[in-house]
């Protein structure tokens, strides 16, 4: 009896293959006669262009051509971020190459188009871009003010957006609150550093007028409508197909002006054009992302219980907003959901999203969420250390009770079926929470620094078309799946769902290979292709197995029911008689058997043996897209051990524990990677990951060895257990996971940190918590505690950052 | 980028003082520099090959010299433009201070660095530059030191 497929920890098919160094990533694709391209960036944050001279550079060897903005007109359209139901008062639109103005440092002003890429290279150090310097805006906080030099030319504001969330904001909640407490974050600006780095490859054919694009993304239905919108070529005539995806995390779901410049100049010059982005113009063109500053105040009764929730949120989105998403996402996720977990009654948030002389931000893991997550729980335990209550004990009073059911909340969120009361109790006894809290006092006494930090978390999952559907963009919001039997009797299944890693398809194999009695190994799985996919998002808000899989499974009942119904006319006996297992059909009461490669077989190629008009249909098409709820919320709690070294500043992460709630487990193995490679994520941003910018907007940390992320030896081993309460609005039952760990994962070490902090009058409030922060936040907290003694007593000079 | 350091030279300020000037002096000691021009009297044009990281470039560079205190000290000032490879700009106050021996030769610049400069980030660009100084002004130290056995020519030619 074959075991059963869901809920087995299957390795990813592909695995041995991507390990073995034989994956096929866009750069392995070979293109015979194929021109290369290669950028001419803007050196500075904000300039006027006054000229550009490419003569010397079109000289050089092996250039074909030199492409600018001019050369490009009537070709391509600018790239226009418009949101109409948002009512943005700035708009934001900017073609591919800079035409007389750049407005961040990497900005692409000119492509050189040559027979190699070191050609392009080299040809690109000849062109003369005469440049007008022009005040660059760098804060965000500077940029909102109303009397601060434009990002871009021309705007009458650098404001993109400024949205109040909440009609009520608690006033007098707040007047008659017993307690209110007030917590500040900073988000530095980070990026998501994908090993595989951006790359495209694209062919048009004159002839046909044909574009054909292969390129690193996670949406290639989205890029098909982006490349046809903005080349005005029929959909149909736009074919985009997304090979090995080494890594994505949400910096891959946008159109960047590379990417469209590269197809542009395939139709302008009728060739096949390819560029692949290096590390250096990764970190100056990729999206970067979590800038933000959020101040939220609580207000609580007497008795500890939450009344009242004030959010202020100023996001900084870049100079023009990633197309065609936009960039607003973090800052609206940021405000809205600060407070998700908890009952309250009263919710006011204001979002301010602006424009300033940087790369654009855009999606990365979590969206916003990380920043929600991070300044409620800092707010939850700053609340607890107020007054005196245990933070675990605290959240347990205050949590949402929707364990069957669900809630609109005050801030307009929409959540069903959570656990959070045991994924706390779940978490409190995997970590030994007592025992921790009496070591941490323990060692407190030989001035050993350790602090316990938790944190709860939501994950709005699978979203539907509610947000880019209303805003009219193009973007899938349901996810597909095409499923034939073959003739060898197993499963071809085409998922829209893409795999950048994540195991997708290895999740959408065991979901069919369940529902058809057959094994995993059984049934392939391909996808990221427009021209055999059917329509679908591809991997965007932890959609893949919650949707796609979803899909998958409405398929394959689809797909069984053919089966059976062809099996039972083949076995002459009533379907209900008969049985499918082990890739087979049985009838109980003739005990005879067909196995499915032998009724494939018949469908196939011995048709004659069947009664005439019944050719058979061993295939099926299903879709699926969340409606009637906008999203599925998934819900989980990061517990976080450290030990901070208050003479370096260095902080060592002892032990993390993640107890996490996606419903219905597909497969655990890759459900528990998931949370572990996010919460590194979430980790890399609270102690490592920097875009650092110098005062004129000079982006000057690009490259891995000044650009740090979290390396496996800073790494504890993350300790993942589940709580399942099925999604109750798929049959599947599965919400995503994507997401969660970054989400929560850094919160629980902000928490953890600032707990070993507060023995010592400090708090961090401010991420990354460099070294040199920590000592400041140190030396600060020691003047607190003592003005007097304070200048004596710090000995440590922390250095200006 | 803010730079400073020193360094003892086997010389009197006058030495010094003719060879900081001298476009052959600073082509021979200056690592990657291809050509120095004097323009006018406080007017150098330079082209220097930079190779960082991977960054690998030509820079031109037009460096105005100002408020000079004859034998004791000079500021530099300019930009130096690599085209698609960024620029830097800046400026270096230049000291000298006889003692009994030698001449103490003391240096303050602030560097702003911009384009791919600036993105290579200090870790690798800071050091070379950092380099770069170092042996420049062992490469100075030898030509102007009093005790330099082939130093006949340059000692003429000042």
């Amino acid at each position: 009896m074959t075991q059963p497929q869901v809920g087995r920890a299957v390795p990813r098919a592909d695995a041995r293959r991507l390990v073995a160094g034989a994956g096929c990533y866009v750069d392995d694709i070979s293109t015979p006669g194929a021109l290369h391209v290669a950028f001419v960036r803007s050196t500075h944050a904000h300039a006027a262009i006054l000229s550009i001279d490419t003569a010397a550079a079109a000289l050089m060897p092996g250039v074909v051509r030199v492409v600018c903005a001019t050369d490009l007109e009537g070709i391509c359209k600018p790239m226009q971020v418009a949101m109409p139901a948002l009512q943005m008062p700035t708009a934001s639109a900017h073609f591919p190459l800079a035409v007389d103005e750049v407005c961040w440092h990497g900005a692409p002003v000119a492509a050189i188009v040559a027979h190699s890429r070191a050609q392009a290279e080299d040809a690109a150090e000849h062109v003369l871009v005469e440049y007008d310097e022009l005040p660059a805006v760098v804060d965000a906080e500077q940029a909102v003010r109303p009397d601060s030099p434009r990002a871009v030319r021309g705007r009458n504001s650098n404001l993109a957006l400024d949205r109040t969330f909440g009609i009520d904001n608690g006033a007098a909640s707040f007047a008659a609150a017993a307690t209110v407490v007030e917590q500040r974050i900073v988000f530095d600006r980070q990026t998501g550093v994908p090993l595989e780095s951006r790359g495209i490859i694209a062919s048009f054919s004159p002839f046909s007028r044909e574009l054909a694009v292969h390129m690193s993304h996670q949406s290639p239905f989205q890029m098909r409508e982006v490349f046809s919108d903005l080349l005005s070529l029929p959909n149909h005539k736009v074919r985009v197909s997304c090979p090995d995806v080494g890594g994505a995390f949400g910096l891959k779901l946008h159109a960047y002006p590379e990417e469209i410049t590269v197809a542009a100049i395939a139709v302008l010059l009728g060739r096949t054009i390819r560029f692949q982005a290096d590390r250096l113009e990764s970190f100056l063109s990729d999206t970067h992302a979590r800038e933000a500053v959020g101040v939220a105040r609580l207000a609580l009764d007497s008795a500890g219980r939450f009344l009242a929730i004030d959010v202020e949120v100023l996001s900084g989105l870049g100079a023009y907003q990633a197309y065609p998403r936009g960039s607003i996402g973090e800052g609206l996720h940021m405000a809205q959901m600060v407070g998700a977990p908890y009952q309250f009654d009263h919710f006011r948030a204001r979002m301010r999203a602006v424009h300033q002389n940087k790369s654009p931000t855009g999606a990365y893991r979590g969206v916003g969420q990380p920043l929600a997550c991070t300044l409620t729980e800092t707010l939850v335990d700053r609340a607890a250390r107020t007054i005196g209550e245990d933070p675990a004990e605290l959240r347990r009073r205050n949590y949402l009770s929707i364990e069957r059911s669900s809630r609109t909340t005050p801030a307009g969120l929409e959540m069903s079926a959570m656990s959070l009361h045991a994924c706390l109790d779940t978490l409190l006894a995997m970590m030994h929470y007592e025992d921790l809290r009496r070591e941490q006092q323990r060692l407190r006494e030989q001035r050993i620094y350790r602090g316990i930090g938790m944190a709860s978390f939501i994950e709005l999952t699978g979203v539907g078309s509610a947000v880019y559907g209303a805003n009219q963009v193009a973007v899938p919001a349901q996810e597909g799946c095409s499923i034939r039997l073959e003739p060898s009797g197993t499963v071809l299944c085409h998922s829209s769902a893409t795999d950048q890693g994540q195991g997708v398809r290895t999740g959408v194999a065991q979901i069919v290979a369940q529902t058809l009695g057959i094994d995993a190994a059984d049934v392939t799985v391909r996808a990221g292709d427009t021209a055999s996919s059917p329509v679908g998002g591809g991997a965007w808000a932890s959609r893949g197995i919650a949707i796609g899989g979803q899909a998958a499974l409405l398929a394959a009942e689809e797909l069984r029911g053919k089966i059976l119904e062809l099996g039972a006319r083949i076995l002459k006996a009533p379907a209900e008689q008969i049985d499918i297992a082990d890739g087979a059909l049985r009838c109980a009461a003739t005990a005879r058997t067909l196995s499915f490669a032998e009724l494939a077989n018949i469908a196939y190629f011995r048709q004659h043996q069947l009664p005439p008009g019944s050719c058979p249909e061993l295939s099926a098409t299903r879709h699926y897209v969340s409606q009637g709820f906008p999203y599925l919320t998934a819900n989980g709690m990061v517990g976080c051990l450290v030990e901070t070294d208050i003479e370096t500043g260095m902080i060592e992460i002892l032990r993390l524990c993640v107890v996490h709630d996606c419903g219905r487990v597909i497969n655990p193995l890759l459900v528990d990677e998931q949370i572990r490679g996010g919460v590194v994520q979430g980790i890399g941003g609270v102690l490592y990951e920097h875009c650092e910018y110098s005062e004129s907007g000079q982006l000057s940390n690009g490259t891995l060895a000044d650009y740090l992320v979290p390396m496996a030896g800073e790494l504890p081993d993350i300790e993942v257990a589940h709580v399942a309460s099925a999604a109750a609005q798929t049959s599947l039952g599965a919400k995503g996971v994507g997401e969660a760990g970054t989400i929560g994962g850094g919160a629980a070490l902000w928490n953890a940190v600032n707990d070993a902090l507060a023995a010592l009058g400090a708090a961090m409030e401010q991420q990354p918590f460099s070294p040199d922060r920590v000592l400041r936040a140190l030396a600060e907290g020691a003047r607190a505690r003592n003005p007097a003694a304070a200048t004596a007593a710090v000995h440590i000079d922390p250095v200006d950052a | 980028m803010e730079l400073v350091g020193q360094i003892d030279l086997n010389a009197t300020p006058e030495v010094i003082w003719a060879a900081l000037f001298d476009p052959a002096v600073l082509k021979e000691c200056f690592p990657g520099c291809k050509s120095v021009e004097r323009k006018s009297e406080s007017e150098y044009a330079a082209v220097l090959q930079v190779k960082v990281g991977p960054l690998n470039a030509a820079f031109n560079g037009l460096i105005t010299l100002t408020d000079p205190e004859q034998l004791t000290a000079v500021t530099l000032a300019g930009t130096l433009n690599g085209a698609g490879a960024g620029f830097a700009k800046g400026s270096a106050r230049i000291m000298l201070r006889r003692s009994e021996l030698s001449t103490e030769l003391s240096y303050s610049a602030d560097i702003r660095l911009g384009g791919k400069l600036a993105a290579v980030g200090d870790r690798l660009f800071g050091t070379a530059v950092k380099r770069n100084i170092a042996d420049f002004l062992a490469s100075f130290a030898a030509v102007v030191d009093a005790d330099r056995k082939d130093s006949a020519s340059c000692q003429a030619s000042l």
